[in-house]
């Protein structure tokens, strides 16, 4: 037991750290995780979708549902999101009942509700949400997403934003982001798994 | 009796052993299977670059294709638009097979109220584009290509929608080439990556 004396004060380190570990991995790191889940999404919001119905944080609750940020104005990713969306729904046979999709636009000058329908609803039973830029704002920090309007030349703009969609389950909580472009594959599983949480 | 005399020595030993343990069962399964986590490195390989997940389209002999001098202009097309969707993107392939640097200045579309030659990227997971300033730099003996996820041509303003099986016509203007008017055929966004065929 000499040896164990001898490196007695390594052991109460080692002892110090693993215990420190321990409730850092138990106890406060899924804590941290478990409110930030909680917390995406809700804020006092008050939007509008293109089917006429309010949009704000108890929205979220009413079933699983995809939320991402885009704008019509904008070439590439938000039609690729979109089509990507109606590529998943309709491989997995979902409806909006299963899954509830929302585009959230960051351009709401520019994307009214009438705007916003026929591109959004593009994908069957797709929402498109607007309303006035500071609620639109509101919505963007509650989402912990990022827009911002970047002026072009001759007085035009383009809107830089979140690239990614946004899962979250029937309770409106955060359950994981998909990816741009993520693979379709990885994209499914994590609304199957969604679905079946 | 010395083992009696030093009880906190191995109370302090076997916490150590037994916290370690715990944690490490705690640590290594995510190590192999990592739990679904708040994490927002998505969308990028390790390297931080886009995963540029092969947007495989059609096969190059649908493209639009035209020679201009020296410059070799291929793999031309456009995306069909969405309802409402009020701006347009178009690809084209240019080879520089001369020995003097070239350059896209601009690009002109009767459809198109105007057109900016743009370039886009995924900053963390943040989408950003931009104009390319003063044009897009086509150095001698070099091949750019502009392609969904990076550089595009941008229809704005445009007075109709984009349908896919109709072709959209182009001008471009070069530095030294001049111009060339091409005719995109226009296609259908596919799932990128994926072997499921079309629907």
């Amino acid at each position: 037991m000499a040896f164990l004396h001898k490196i007695r004060p390594l052991l109460y380190a080692l002892a110090i750290v693993a215990v420190g570990a321990f409730v850092w991995l138990n106890v406060i790191s899924p804590r941290m995780t478990q409110s930030l889940a909680d917390q995406m999404g809700q804020g006092d919001y008050q939007l509008v979708t293109t089917g006429g119905d309010p949009f704000t944080q108890a929205t979220l609750r009413e079933r699983p549902s995809a939320v991402f940020f885009g704008f019509t104005h904008c070439p590439e990713i938000c039609p690729t999101t979109l089509a990507d969306m109606a590529y998943i729904q309709e491989e997995m046979g979902l409806t909006p009942d299963d899954l509830a999709i929302y585009f959230v636009t960051v351009d709401p000058e520019r994307d009214t509700a009438d705007v916003l329908k026929d591109y959004v609803e593009w994908v069957p039973g797709a929402r498109g949400v607007t309303g006035t830029p500071e609620q639109v704002q509101k919505a963007v920090s509650a989402f912990r997403a990022y827009s911002r309007r970047v002026p072009l030349e001759d007085g035009d703009y383009t809107m830089d934003h979140s690239a990614y969609v946004m899962l979250f389950d029937d309770r409106g909580r955060f359950f994981e982001p998909i990816g741009y472009q993520e693979d379709f594959d990885r994209a499914m599983g994590k609304i199957r798994r969604l679905l079946n949480s | 009796m010395e083992n009696l005399m030093k009880p906190m020595t191995l109370i302090t030993a076997t916490a150590a052993v037994f916290a370690m343990t715990a944690v490490a069962a705690k640590v290594i399964p995510n190590l192999t299977d990592p739990k679904p986590q708040l994490v927002f490195q998505i969308g990028t390989d390790e390297h931080g670059a886009a995963q540029t997940a092969p947007h495989l389209i059609n096969a190059d002999a649908d493209r639009a294709m035209v020679a201009l001098g020296d410059l070799m202009v291929t793999n031309g097309f456009a995306f069909a638009t969405l309802p409402n969707q009020p701006v347009g993107g178009g690809f084209v392939t240019i080879a520089n097979q001369g020995t003097v640097d070239d350059r896209l200045i601009s690009a002109q579309s009767p459809i198109a109220g105007k057109m900016e030659i743009h370039t886009m990227a995924l900053d963390g997971d943040v989408m950003r584009m931009r104009e390319v300033d003063g044009g897009l730099a086509l150095p001698a003996g070099g091949t750019v290509e502009l392609k969904p996820g990076g550089h595009h041509l941008m229809f704005m303003q445009i007075t109709q929608a984009l349908k896919a099986g109709s072709t959209v016509e182009v001008t471009l203007t070069f530095e030294r080439a001049g111009s060339v008017t091409l005719a995109l055929p226009i296609e259908t966004r596919r799932p990128h990556g994926s072997n499921h065929g079309t629907h």
